[in-house]
């Protein structure tokens, strides 16, 4: 009874960790402009007053913005767009990958 | 603003310094900006409500001139030009408030600046002009320009370092034409600027964005 009670609570371990990883994605937005380490502070000040986005990484070489979101995120892509446009650059291209 | 915050900020205005950098911050944010050179000091604090404006005060104290000039100070994005590997952004300022020599009385003053500016990863150039007017007191202009060349690259999150050449002309003071070096360090949202003047003149600028 005792092995079926630590095996049920296993199994729902597992899921609960398994659909979290469905939900979570890796987001890269292309972006023009991204030039500056100093002016683009203003991506990762914009992007942590989100709560589904649990990080921020800016890649200045690539022209890229790379973001964590959490596996209820409701970023969707026309929001980013505007919240990368707000933060003062030019959207290019956005892919989403789940996080495994 | 917590305390913290507001201590940072009121340290970077007292080192002074202008940054020179853009001069609109993000939506929400806030940004002090010093200057010191030898024809004169200021400070400025600012909001930005969106991309496109910020607004604050400043307070301008010409050295040289030994007048001092106060206001509210408004700035407008008008363009920006994001490229691949590149941007561009053309700016314009307003300041309207008042001025007074040291014991007199004050007067209307205020001053218009238009500001542009080009960068990739290695090279900038930015060039301003600005039109001082205090009421009995002076109407001056200026103009400055520099090129600046970063000696690397530096991957988000590192310390930034850029050398600019500048060139200044101020008719307030003498029309005189001054050239100076000038060293820009950056990290996160703190920038630092030193430099020295043809004639040993002492520059140092300072930006925090908070």
């Amino acid at each position: 009874m005792k092995s079926l009670k630590i095996l049920a609570f296993a199994a729902s371990l597992a899921l609960a960790s398994a659909t979290f990883a469905a939900g979570a994605e890796s987001v890269t937005v292309k972006v023009n402009g991204l030039v500056c380490d100093f002016c683009a502070r203003s991506i990762e000040a914009t992007m942590k007053k989100r709560p589904d986005v649990s990080g921020v990484h800016v890649d200045l070489d690539k022209g890229e913005v790379h973001l964590r979101l959490k596996a209820d995120a409701k970023l969707d892509d026309p929001t980013l767009t505007k919240l990368i446009v707000d933060s003062g650059y030019a959207v290019t291209g956005i892919e989403r990958k789940p996080l495994s | 603003m917590n305390l913290s915050k507001a201590a940072f900020a009121a340290i970077a205005l007292l080192s002074a310094g202008v940054g020179h950098t853009r001069p609109v911050s993000w939506p929400g944010g806030w940004t002090a900006i010093g200057e010191l050179d030898p024809m004169m000091g200021s400070a400025l604090l600012h909001y930005t409500p969106n991309r496109h404006w910020s607004a604050g005060a400043r307070i301008t104290r010409m050295r040289e001139a030994e007048w001092t000039m106060a206001g509210a100070q408004a700035t407008w994005l008008a363009k920006r030009w994001n490229m691949p590997g590149a941007q561009a952004n053309l700016y314009f300022a307003g300041l309207a408030g008042g001025a007074w020599e040291d014991g007199g009385p004050v007067r209307p003053a205020g001053f218009a600046e238009v500001q542009a500016d080009w960068e990739n990863r290695r090279v900038m150039l930015m060039g301003m002009a600005r039109l001082t007017h205090a009421d009995s007191i002076e109407t001056a202009d200026m103009q400055m320009a520099r090129i600046g060349w970063a000696p690397y690259a530096g991957a988000y999150g590192d310390v930034h370092l850029w050398l600019f050449g500048q060139v200044m002309r101020d008719s307030g003071s003498r029309d005189r034409v001054q050239p100076a070096l000038v060293a820009r360090i950056f990290y996160r949202t703190l920038l630092l600027e030193a430099g020295l003047t043809d004639r040993g003149g002492l520059i140092l600028n300072s930006t925090l964005r908070f």
